[in-house]
């Protein structure tokens, strides 16, 4: 079988491999979005239907960081 | 873990790969990022805008089209190294930056190939280059 790089099953293929960026990206710039309009760490993870320490584990240097105030956050 | 302690300068460049990784949002420092390390002026821009011309293609194929707009602070862990980079150390074993490029480029197959088809570059091309700029290529 030959397999080019630009063949339609090859396309498809390259489409999981950008997907799988993507939604790592999306994933960040949604969460970040959320938290910085006032969401708890509870409804974000709630949403994502994720557990809160999951979504905290990712987040929160990297939100920190970025200057999002996340001291009051309860849930 | 992948052994590129061997050689400083290959060191450097899996530390300038670590680098081109984060800055595109990648989880996993893989092939294409490594060459982005490796190439240099023109042939780094080029190869840059290749792999945008890829990503766009491929995400494409999903109905995707509104990508560039995501806009998030990075993530502070270093990415780990991806597949392609992990079967490319153990079963190439390069041991200088001509030879890593050469071991990148002769992939048939998966993103390095694909931006390089996409955007009619020829792998000898980026070689080329490479043995132009990198300062451990031999003259002959």
């Amino acid at each position: 079988m030959t397999a080019q790089p630009l063949d339609p099953i090859a396309d498809a293929l390259a489409a999981v491999v950008a997907l799988r960026v993507f939604v790592d990206r999306l994933e960040d710039a949604e969460v970040e979005r959320a938290l910085r309009a006032g969401w708890s760490w509870t409804q974000v993870a709630q949403a994502l239907a994720v557990t809160r320490q999951a979504v905290h584990k990712k987040h929160l240097r990297r939100l920190e960081d970025a200057g999002v105030d996340l001291r009051r956050r309860n849930g | 873990m992948v052994d590129l302690r061997g050689a400083r300068r290959l060191h450097a460049i899996g530390e300038r790969a670590i680098t081109e990784a984060v800055s595109r949002g990648a989880a996993f420092v893989e092939a294409e990022h490594v060459l982005l390390a490796i190439l240099e002026g023109a042939s780094h821009d080029r190869f840059a805008a290749a792999l945008e011309l890829e990503r766009a293609r491929s995400l494409a194929v999903v109905g995707i089209t509104a990508a560039d707009r995501l806009d998030a602070t990075p993530r502070r862990g270093k990415p780990g190294w991806g597949a392609s980079v992990r079967d490319l150390m153990k079963a190439e074993k390069p041991a200088t930056t001509v030879e890593l490029a050469t071991a990148i480029l002769r992939a048939e197959l998966g993103t390095v190939p694909r931006a390089l088809a996409i955007a009619r570059i020829e792998p000898a091309e980026l070689v080329s280059a490479v043995r132009r700029t990198a300062p451990d290529a031999t003259t002959a």
